[in-house]
């Protein structure tokens, strides 16, 4: 950014974006889940809110806590001030761990008479039928395997996510009188177009299922598997040899995780893993990463396949290789991996899985109803809305985008329903406005800096024999209570009343993180909002006021603090309040405070 | 066992009520501490760093107060031992050298009592070389001249007490010279002898106020001029 003055202190005239964007945690996850508050639950025992909390804004914590990608805990103000952020994943699953059971009752809501089809019951199909039942339309989902849940069911193993966590939070979702119609395939019988003509609106949310090929010499040899083939075919638990064979995976993904450690739990001998970058580039997180290696799976970084080798010619006996440098950063900004002239080898394998990519598989759409298809051979909606160019025809989730993680395609499914709702009834969704709730006191450990972050449990290597057997034990009471008392709560702000102040210095000298600082108006810069706030308060502009040196100004940096509330009990003068920040809802949501 | 008995202590309530923060190990802690303590909250919870840098004070401020300190100390350890009357105030004096430790703990009087004019002449030396008495420090400066005054009365009154020779002379000089005061000259020697000569009235009262007057008005100018430092923009700030 061009600065006018590089020596001024750069402020902000703080707005509903400047507080959303300083709870890092809530304003990463693509639901907006309410982080701060969930935690603040479970740190006070109260795993029920905790869980509702969830519940409301995510809709399936007991999966998520187990899978989600977590992009709050990149952005936790704890991670990035002290030391490591708030396991605000493993937190979620606590609360769906300690919950009170939910009573088997289905929920009443008020009925409307249009009905929604969703091709795809995976974790967008599925929150759309959520938030579609609970507007109250009715639902019905065709699911083409014999089990609902999409990649959660047939992309993710067991053991990294057991089958009665997904099987609950279906049954939730149920709960609210959605109809689930399994083993239904949408083809050319029955297909796409007399689903329109007999319900009001489909929502197209069939995943990414289709494997992406590496696109080399005898990839079509018997014992090459892709890798989301592989993982239905476990989950499927269809006939699969691997016991005693020598696994080569292809990839960095989690996918290519999954295979690897899915193949030892089902008997390989030597399994490993090749990756055409380093470990940096990986785009897998640094906690499975490290669970793999613990299996005692291989990793060779800077490794791509050139050609699958045959002995027979029908079978796969080996792996052509060739090592890679990194050059320079590509668009994402991951190095380039360069092959190096020369470097070939050959390993000896009997079973290869690349595990590259997925792609949706769009052959099942009709061609004469005219749906758009992109460039990429997908199918192309209106990214805000999720409506096709066809009328009544929506898309999201991984079908429309190819494949991302859990919590973003759960987003692209609540928003989608708020877009079905309106298409059906004519109603814009009515958000939930901002505000604020006070509050008294602050409850802190003193020792917050100093508690470490908290460890996940995990099943000892030796048993990590079945594919059931689930790794990750999650975070007993005391742990998940403890690990809660780390959370700074940036949710809550310090909010100062400017005719109080007798600029004192005494919050400036009290705050323990140097958070704020008193300054003159000719050592501050802003945005157009600046000479406006001067105007209104002393009638003149900025830089009149900065000549007659009219205010001394407060300033915070509110990235450093840490919720303690020592600048409101040191204030003399009551200037500086706590008080909550409950975000602008613009999701469903059925609140019940 | 050593270390359980330890943490025993450590964590009881009885502990835990006068020792409230625990180590100040975390930055929240040691604010927290500086809040909590009456001792500490005197001080400010940070400074600037260049409130660190010797050549900026010489610590001559802090030198003074911690003589004032000792002389505080030591003054009350003396009151033990001395008498203020003209039979006995020489001969206590002259006995110290009898007593445990008497003789050091009159002479740390002695040399401190020298060392905070020292001091606090330097003091203000400094203060004027670095134009630290410009607004908003200029009233503080006032009051750090009051100071080195009451310092200087304290040195004078405590001269006498001795009773010797050199007390006495010293004593009859001063309070003479005190007559050319236009005026009101003889009513001032009067009314700091108590008597028209330097005798048993003189001794006590120079006494009193060496030893209750002086020093309690000196306290309290100090804690002005301390929180005035506070107040001016923190110690050794440049303006």
């Amino acid at each position: 950014m061009n600065r006018l003055f590089p020596n001024r202190f750069r402020v902000q005239v703080t707005d509903q974006r400047w507080f959303e964007d300083n709870i890092g945690c809530e304003n990463a996850c693509p639901v907006n889940t309410r982080a701060p508050q969930y935690i603040a639950a479970i740190r006070a025992g109260n795993y029920n809110l905790a869980f509702d909390l969830n519940r409301g804004d995510n809709l399936f914590p007991a999966i998520l806590g187990r899978i989600c990608v977590h992009p709050c805990e990149e952005k936790c103000r704890r991670g990035l001030l002290i030391d490591l952020p708030i396991s605000i994943c493993s937190l979620k699953r606590a609360s769906a761990d300690y919950k009170a059971p939910s009573p088997a009752t289905q929920l009443a809501f008020k009925k409307r008479s249009e009905k929604v089809a969703i091709i795809g019951a995976g974790p967008s199909g599925l929150s759309a039928a959520n938030d579609l039942a609970r507007l109250g339309y009715s639902v019905t989902i065709f699911e083409t395997f014999p089990i609902p849940g999409g990649m959660l069911n047939v992309g993710i193993p067991p053991y990294r996510l057991p089958r009665d966590a997904v099987m609950r939070a279906i049954e939730e979702v149920k709960r609210l009188g959605v109809e689930l119609v399994t083993d239904t395939p949408i083809g050319k019988e029955f297909n796409l177009e007399s689903l329109r003509k007999d319900y009001d609106a489909v929502y197209v949310a069939a995943g990414a299922h289709k494997a992406e090929k590496l696109g080399i010499l005898g990839e079509d040899l018997q014992g090459v598997i892709h890798g989301v083939t592989f993982m239905r075919m476990v989950n499927l638990r269809e006939d699969l040899k691997v016991a005693g064979a020598r696994v080569a995976v292809v990839g960095g993904g989690n996918t290519a995780m999954d295979t690897a450690r899915s193949s030892v739990r089902l008997g390989g001998k030597e399994v490993s893993i090749l990756y055409r970058r380093t470990r940096e580039e990986m785009p897998v997180d640094a906690r499975e990463l490290e669970q793999v290696e613990e299996e005692g799976i291989k990793v060779h970084y800077l490794t791509s396949p050139i050609q699958v080798l045959s002995k027979d010619g029908t079978r796969v006996s080996g792996l052509r290789c060739i090592r890679n440098r990194l050059g320079e950063p590509e668009k994402d900004g991951r190095r380039r991996p360069i092959p190096i002239e020369g470097s070939e080898f050959e390993i000896d394998i009997d079973l290869l899985i690349p595990a590259v990519s997925q792609s949706p598989d769009i052959s099942f759409l009709p061609e004469e109803i005219g749906l758009e298809i992109s460039r990429w051979d997908r199918l192309a909606v209106n990214p805000e809305t999720f409506e096709t160019n066809v009328h009544g025809i929506f898309a999201g989730g991984d079908f429309t985008t190819g494949p991302r993680d859990v919590i973003r395609v759960i987003a692209d499914g609540r928003k989608a329903s708020l877009s079905i709702h309106a298409y059906l009834s004519g109603e814009v969704f009515e958000k939930k406005p901002s505000y604020f709730t006070p509050v008294q006191e602050v409850e802190i450990d003193q020792d917050i800096e100093k508690i470490p972050r908290q460890k996940v449990d995990t099943l000892p290597v030796g048993k990590r024999k079945s594919i059931q057997e689930e790794v990750e034990l999650g975070f007993s009471r005391e742990a998940a209570v403890r690990e809660a008392t780390r959370c700074l709560q940036c949710h809550i702000f310090t909010i100062f009343d400017r005719t109080k102040c007798i600029l004192c210095g005494g919050c400036v000298d009290i705050c323990p993180k140097s958070c704020f600082r008193m300054a003159r108006l000719n050592e501050i810069e802003g945005d157009e909002r600046l000479p406006a706030v001067v105007k209104s308060l002393y009638g003149v502009s900025i830089e009149e006021g900065e000549r007659l040196n009219l205010a001394t100004v407060m300033i915070k940096e509110e990235s450093r603090c840490i919720q303690c509330g020592l600048c409101v009990k040191r204030c003399p003068t009551g200037t500086i309040t706590m008080e909550e920040y409950h975000r602008e809802s613009t999701f469903y949501r059925e609140e019940s405070d | 066992m050593k270390k359980g008995v330890l943490q025993y202590i450590t964590e009881s309530i009885i502990w835990r009520s006068i020792f409230r923060t625990g180590i100040p190990n975390t930055d929240l802690k040691r604010s927290l501490l500086i809040y909590n303590n009456f001792f500490l909250h005197i001080f400010p919870a940070k400074m600037k760093r260049h409130g660190l840098k010797f050549r900026y004070t010489f610590c001559l401020g802090g030198i003074s107060c911690l003589l004032f300190i000792i002389l505080t100390v030591t003054g009350i350890l003396l009151m033990f031992h001395y008498t203020p009357s003209i039979e006995r105030a020489y001969f206590d004096m002259q006995s110290l050298a009898l007593i445990f430790n008497g003789k050091i703990l009159r002479n740390l009087h002695r040399w401190s009592a020298h060392g905070m004019v020292v001091t606090v002449f330097l003091h203000m030396v400094r203060v004027f070389y670095t134009r630290s008495y410009r607004p908003p420090r200029e009233f503080n400066w006032v009051i750090g001249i009051v100071l080195l005054i009451l310092t200087l009365a304290l040195s004078y009154t405590g001269y006498l007490l001795p009773w010797d020779q050199l007390a006495y002379w010293g004593i009859t000089v001063g309070t003479t010279i005190m007559t050319y005061t236009p005026f009101i000259g003889n009513y001032v020697r009067f009314f700091l002898l108590g008597a028209d000569e330097v005798g048993h009235e003189a001794l006590l009262r120079f006494y009193v106020v060496h030893c209750v007057e002086l020093p309690l008005i000196i306290g309290v100018l100090m804690v002005v001029h301390f929180w005035r430092v506070r107040k001016d923009g923190g110690i050794s700030g440049p303006l």
